[in-house]
């Protein structure tokens, strides 16, 4: 047995990732290819955290539009994972992700439903101004009990580590993994509050039942 | 009715002669009947026969016929047999008068009201309160006006003599006389003749069971019922309506106190917990709730090894294992009173008895072969950096953590859906990190416990409340 091949016990490691897309509104000045009824140019990607590079360990990625559209699954087997279309329709992509065959991975798929239009309070505001849309989703890979080869390569660079700050380039960060644990963290003592009172009535009934049996 | 019927009746002649007239039954139409268009249609829709009803609508009167001679009426005197006396009336009759018996002297049917001699009275219906003369009455007055017992209690005019009491009868006397004597008289007759009654004697005799008081309650009652008040009618009502929803209410409760013991009788405990309570018996305990624990969740490695771990236990084997197992016993203990919060504790514990050799604990972990061999690409403290774990026991695999949210039943699902909701917390989370991933675990755990809290407070409150309520209920029958 090649050591490429024989898998790490016990062993997990973990790679964020973030995947999505972005959409701009089409302008009057823009090239007669594109079909008139196109309202928007989007593009749809798969990238790391933080800038990081995953073809390391992600061989290629496909994506699978609409059918209508022409060569609608499109494989993206290098850097930048992403592909750029017009259109006006926001439907749901599946994103297909290989791994390199030293991991002896099969592969994951996620769904994304591709968006154009502005949402929320700011909707109309930004719908004037043609100001780009952006949908993004945090996700890790998860690697359980990888081969040794796998190890290698995810272990050359340092990838696990999250931006510090929130900002507008960077949506996800420890700063907002904080906060999500703050949330939950208060909700979990509120619950936990609800528990106790509730059992401390439950006892209350139960010393009345019992008190009543006799009768 | 048919035509035939009604001509009957009136003794009309019959329009056809008796030879030519088609059997009255009722016939079906032949087959092959030439229908063209609409008839077929029609025919082949509604099957053969027509339809039940059909309107008739009546057309112009018939055109009367000015060549017939018109039959002459003629004023006919007749007598009426039913009559007692020889009365003649007259009538007029179309055309030639029959002369038929009057068609309505069949109509004149008599009671048949028993008759009995002297010997028959004294024999059997001789009684205290009737005399002869006053049942001989009765009986006549039956026979006139036809056992008709308003008529009869209205014309009862007995008239005694000096040495009786004067009469004072009621309907029911009179009925209960009436039947006593015809039901006395019917059995002496038959004791007389040997022979036994018919059905039909046997249907009258029972229909003949007259019971006094019964009949005047039965009519008391009756007067009662009619005489209510709209007021009372309603109240009535009302009271029956309750009533029946009292019972399906307190059915329904026996039902649910039937489900409810046989939910709290349902864990039956086989055998005694005697074997358990020593140290090697909660070891065992513990491998055991492990065991069905694993069986649970991964659905996949048996651990034959859990029933091995009571044997292996006295044989100390690597340093290790034996100074593990009294650190690890009172630990076990703990775990298991700590029920669902103690799983993963019994878990490396039991694992750690259990598997004398490979030792699995957190820390034994990172010495093990495969730590040695991370360590070296990877500097120990950052191993957070590199996004390295370890775990006891791996699917191996590449998966998406944001798909290894466990979900409940739907039921369940939606209720703690419901709570997420309440609590501000997304259904989605917007960083599925590990960390995140273990929080929102524990929290759905968490809010799984208060429902079934609440569910038992519930049922608690619900049998307080019986209890109550079936306690007032036997204080006041007790008063």
């Amino acid at each position: 047995m090649s050591s490429g091949s024989k898998r790490l016990k016990n062993l997990q490691i973990c790679r964020p990732f973030v995947y999505g897309n972005m959409a701009v509104p089409l302008k009057e000045d823009r090239s007669p290819d594109i079909p008139a009824d196109h309202t928007h140019s989007w593009t749809v990607f798969l990238k790391g955290v933080n800038g990081d590079d995953l073809s390391s360990f992600v061989k290629r990625v496909v994506f699978k539009l609409h059918e209508t559209y022409p060569n609608s699954s499109r494989s993206i087997e290098e850097p930048p994972f992403e592909v750029t279309e017009t259109g006006w329709g926001e439907f749901e992509i599946s994103v297909r992700v290989y791994f390199v065959p030293e991991a002896s991975e099969k592969n994951v798929v996620m769904y994304h439903h591709l968006k154009l239009h502005p949402y929320g309070p700011e909707a109309e505001q930004q719908k004037s101004e043609g100001a780009t849309v952006t949908s993004m989703q945090y996700d890790e890979f998860v690697f359980n009990e990888p081969t040794e080869a796998l190890f290698e390569i995810l272990t050359k660079k340092s990838g696990a580590v999250l931006p510090q700050q929130k900002s507008t380039l960077v949506p996800f960060s420890v700063q907002s993994e904080n906060e999500e644990l703050d949330r939950l963290s208060d909700a979990h003592v509120k619950v936990q509050e609800n528990i106790r009172r509730l059992t401390e009535r439950m006892h209350a009934l139960e010393r009345e039942k019992a008190a009543l049996r006799p009768l | 009715m048919s035509s035939a019927d009604i001509r009957d009746m009136l003794d009309l002649p019959s329009p056809v002669p008796a030879a030519n007239r088609p059997p009255p039954a009722k016939r079906i139409k032949t087959d092959g009947k030439k229908l063209d268009g609409i008839h077929r249609e029609l025919h082949n829709l509604l099957g053969e026969n027509t339809p039940a009803v059909t309107v008739m609508q009546s057309k112009f009167k018939e055109k009367p016929n000015w060549m017939q001679k018109p039959s002459p009426w003629v004023w006919t005197p007749f007598k009426n047999p039913a009559r007692k006396d020889d009365l003649e009336l007259h009538h007029w009759v179309r055309g030639v008068p029959s002369n038929d018996e009057y068609p309505f002297a069949k109509f004149n049917k008599p009671v048949d009201v028993p008759t009995f001699s002297k010997e028959e009275y004294d024999k059997c219906l001789a009684d205290t309160a009737w005399t002869s003369r006053e049942t001989d009455y009765l009986f006549d007055l039956c026979r006139d006006y036809d056992l008709r017992w308003l008529v009869i209690q209205d014309r009862y005019d007995y008239k005694p003599e000096e040495n009786e009491p004067p009469s004072m009868r009621t309907l029911e006397d009179l009925k209960e006389r009436y039947y006593f004597c015809c039901r006395k008289l019917m059995e002496l007759r038959r004791d007389a003749s040997g022979a036994d009654w018919t059905p039909r004697d046997l249907e009258l005799y029972n229909a003949m069971n007259f019971n006094k008081d019964k009949e005047i309650m039965r009519k008391q009652y009756l007067e009662r019922l009619l005489s209510r008040s709209p007021a009372e009618i309603a109240e009535e009502e009302r009271l029956i309506l309750e009533y029946r929803r009292l019972q399906e209410s307190s059915k329904k409760l026996v039902q649910d106190r039937e489900e409810l013991l046989r939910l709290l009788e349902s864990p039956q405990t086989a055998n005694s917990f005697a074997q358990y309570q020593s140290p090697q018996g909660l070891s065992q305990l513990a491998g055991n709730i492990l065991a069905s624990d694993k069986n649970r969740r991964r659905k996949g490695a048996p651990e034959a090894a859990a029933q091995g771990g009571p044997v292996a236990r006295p044989v100390p084997g690597t340093p290790n294992g034996g100074t593990l197992p009294q650190a690890v016993t009172p630990q076990q203990a703990a775990a298991v009173q700590n029920g669902v919060h103690g799983t993963k504790q019994v878990q490396q514990a039991g694992r750690a008895a259990t598997q004398p050799a490979p030792a699995v604990s957190k820390t034994e972990l990172a010495q093990s072969a495969t730590a040695k061999k991370v360590a070296k690409r990877v500097p120990p403290g950052q191993e957070t950096q590199y996004g390295v774990s370890y775990h006891d026991k791996l699917v191996q695999g590449v998966y998406l953590r944001s798909t290894k949210i466990s979900t409940l039943k739907p039921t369940v699902q939606t209720k703690v859906a419901s709570i997420l909701a309440e609590l501000g917390i997304a259904p989605k989370l917007a960083m599925p990190t590990a960390k995140v991933c273990e929080r929102y675990e524990a929290l759905q755990q968490a809010i799984n416990l208060l429902i079934e809290t609440k569910k038992q407070v519930d049922k608690l409150d619900h049998e307080v409340k019986v209890s109550t309520s079936g306690n007032a209920g036997l204080q006041s029958d007790a008063k």
